[in-house]
């Protein structure tokens, strides 16, 4: 039977590479016919599972990289097909016929509301978690609901070891009580503020005790250093820290190896030391972890450039439903020393589902542009006005701003003469549409 | 011009789904009409000495369930105070899961938690229960327009007989999870399961808000960009509305 499923599950995915089909069917076929068949297989002595918000393809594809440089034989899901039918295409695809994955490592991006379902078929040997913010709210519901559901799904492996990120207070709580953990952390920078740089901080109070939670300084949204008053509950002890962080220059240094970082960004910078920790679990050296990383680009595409007229501009993709990740956004425009136009464009808010829910717009801190070199911002798409309600709640000058509805408007509007640098902040859903306006550079 | 005093209860602890900008947008509204208005935020900590019996307006927003509990452990101590506020009619807008702490009970998890009584109705909320959609409503008498927005919320009500509106799209996402009726009026107490910024997304919810905190009247500004928006919306969700009757 297990012979039987394996060459099945490659046979459906060599079909449906010719008929150009997804990568979960031939998994969801194979659990349909024998659903304990991940049980069935032998697994290498890793199997790693990386979960959280923000950041866990480039995370996978960063562990999965420093692995292959150093000469481990990685099988991961490179498509990002991470609910329980795609794992199980990717697992038994790179099965031997006896039904041994062949491989060093499986390291595998969890949808962090599957993880549940997924670890009752497989149980992974580590499981990091890299973050939990506000995402995709009309799905997610708020970040500690997803923290129950990830709390479930780690209940389901008592024996692995959890990875966890010690300056986010909800993701720590997964530590309680466990006893293998490892914690990594950010240490205070030149970055840092006794103030959240977020609209609001979902963890004012205490996820433990409910009392107002303190912090020694905060790095973005709820990551911190924090301590509570009342019960105790603070920052664990990291065991892999980034002990310097020079954004100007592109350079950070976890546990003493510098690391050039090819996108500077400290909301990057958590993905970075996660696969560092995870790297340095599976037993290699640090100076060679960190070479690896400090070569590796993202071939995610969140950072693409592209000329528009005779204008070259430069795209980064946000995530729509998803603050933080628009706040990386703005904070990485703001940045610029010269003089900029900015387009942000939000015309379909999901490509998966159907919404027209824009409250997350309003947990965007815009108020980022107020003292930046923005020449023009241009509000564009679908919710062209939304956005223009949202920045009448800022003290932009009014004279900056242009609606623009239509998207065309926008292709011409950015291809027009101008000696201003030019950036486009959108998401996945919409980036296409940008791209049929432009022309890409080769990146 | 009048000063004019809006309270934000728990901006922190019921903090969900941008919904500040609902009392940003009534104070520069009422600004742009000339009153003196400004915004206390309210979290009813020990070190917080605050009369609300001084202030012309209460918002309150959504939270998760663990903060909702804690918000109707907090207010308890206050039951006369916000029940006094209500009985005056001063205006009240709770949005999203807030309306469970004006009712007489809230449950979790089969603990019943008493909640300020100003009204009837009881709610239960749940950690495993989602109830999610886009919402458009029936043309409401009360904002004289139809009210698009969006529901998230875990909680049911029960003994609800004054629902603020009926839900066209997202029928089954209403109080009881059954009919249409959503939210609850009693005098100038609104309350309305849509989360966020409500009175952005309607331009008329601001208007009459407005004019219940005020006793003047207030018109929506039809080429304002909230009220370009709230066009987009209405016609996107009608559109949604008539595929699925048409299905």
């Amino acid at each position: 039977m297990k012979i039987l499923m394996i060459l099945l599950c490659k046979l459906l995915v060599f079909v449906g590479k010719l008929v150009n089909k997804g990568s979960s069917l031939p998994g969801k076929i194979v659990l349909k016919l024998c659903p304990d068949i991940l049980k069935r297989i032998t697994l290498p002595k890793y199997v790693i599972a990386v979960t959280g918000s923000n950041g866990k393809t480039s995370t996978v594809e960063m562990i999965a990289n420093v692995m292959t440089e150093n000469g481990l034989n990685v099988v991961w899901n490179k498509e990002g097909s991470n609910q329980t039918e795609g794992v199980t295409t990717l697992l038994l695809k790179n099965c031997d016929l006896h039904g041994s994955v062949m491989g060093d490592v499986v390291v595998l991006e969890s949808d962090e509301r599957y993880a549940r379902h997924t670890f009752k078929h497989i149980k992974p040997t580590h499981f990091a978690v890299t973050n939990l913010y506000r995402d995709q709210l009309t799905r997610n519901v708020h970040p500690f609901w997803i923290y129950d559901i990830i709390k479930d799904a780690a209940d389901l492996i008592p024996d692995a070891e959890l990875i966890l990120n010690a300056d986010d207070p909800i993701v720590s709580l997964l530590g309680k009580g466990r006893g293998k953990v490892r914690y990594f952390a950010m240490a205070k920078n030149a970055y840092c503020s006794d103030q959240t740089d977020a609209l609001y901080n979902d963890c004012t109070y205490c996820p433990v005790c409910g009392a107002p939670l303190s912090y020694e300084y905060f790095h973005y949204a709820h990551l911190g250093k924090f301590y509570c008053e009342a019960c105790k509950y603070s920052s664990a002890e990291p065991e892999y820290v980034v002990d310097s962080a020079d954004l100007e220059n592109k350079r950070i240094s976890i546990c003493g190896q510098n690391i050039e970082l090819a996108f500077a960004s400290r909301y990057n910078v958590y993905n970075l030391c996660t696969a560092f920790a995870v790297c340095s679990i599976v037993g290699i050296e640090h100076k060679k972890i960190a070479s690896s990383l400090s070569s590796f680009i993202m071939k995610n595409g969140r950072v693409v450039r592209f000329k528009a007229g005779e204008n070259e501009g430069t795209l980064i993709t946000s995530k729509h439903e998803n603050s933080t990740s628009y706040n990386q956004s703005l904070e990485y425009v703001c940045a610029s020393k010269e003089k900029f136009t900015l387009a942000i464009i939000v015309d379909a808010i999901s490509r998966k589902y159907y919404t027209t829910e824009t409250s997350w717009l309003w947990d965007i801190s815009f108020e980022k542009l107020e003292n930046s070199n923005a020449e023009k911002i241009l509000l564009c798409g679908n919710y062209a006005y939304d956005l223009a309600a949202r920045f009448e709640m800022t003290s932009i000058d009014p004279a900056k701003i242009k609606i623009l509805p239509d998207l065309d408007e926008m292709g011409k509007e950015i291809s027009s003469p101008s000696d201003s640098a030019l950036y486009v902040v959108t998401c996945f859903s919409d980036k296409e549409k940008l791209f049929s306006r432009v022309q890409i550079l080769n990146n | 011009m009048k000063e004019i005093k809006l309270l934000h209860l728990f901006p922190k602890l019921l903090s969900l789904y941008g919904e500040y900008g609902n009392v940003k947008i009534i104070e520069k509204n009422l600004k742009d009409k000339g009153y003196e208005a400004n915004i206390t935020e309210y979290e009813i900590l020990s070190d917080e000495n605050i009369d609300i019996s001084e202030f012309d307006f209460i918002y309150v927003g959504s939270g998760t369930e663990k903060n909702l509990i804690e918000a109707s452990e907090r207010l308890l101590p206050h039951k006369e105070a916000f029940c006094e506020f209500i009985s005056s009619d001063k205006c009240v807008l709770a949005s999203g899961n807030a309306m469970t702490l004006f009712g007489k009970t809230l449950k979790l998890k089969e603990k019943e938690y008493e909640t300020l009584g100003a009204f009837t109705y009881t709610s239960e909320i749940f950690t495993d229960k989602r109830f999610q959609g886009d919402i458009l409503t029936d043309d409401n008498n009360i904002f004289a327009s139809k009210l698009i927005g969006f529901i998230n919320t875990s909680a049911i009500y029960s003994g609800i007989e004054t629902p603020l509106t009926n839900n066209l799209l997202g029928a089954k996402l209403g109080n009881d999870k059954a009919s249409g009726g959503d939210g609850f009026i009693s005098g100038n107490f609104i309350g309305t399961q849509l989360i966020g910024p409500i009175a952005v997304k309607n331009p008329n919810v601001l208007a009459k808000i407005c004019e219940m905190i005020t006793g003047e009247s207030f018109y929506a500004d039809a080429q304002s960009n909230c009220a370009l928006a709230y066009a987009r919306g209405l016609s996107a969700l009608e559109e949604r509305l008539f595929s699925y009757r048409k299905d």
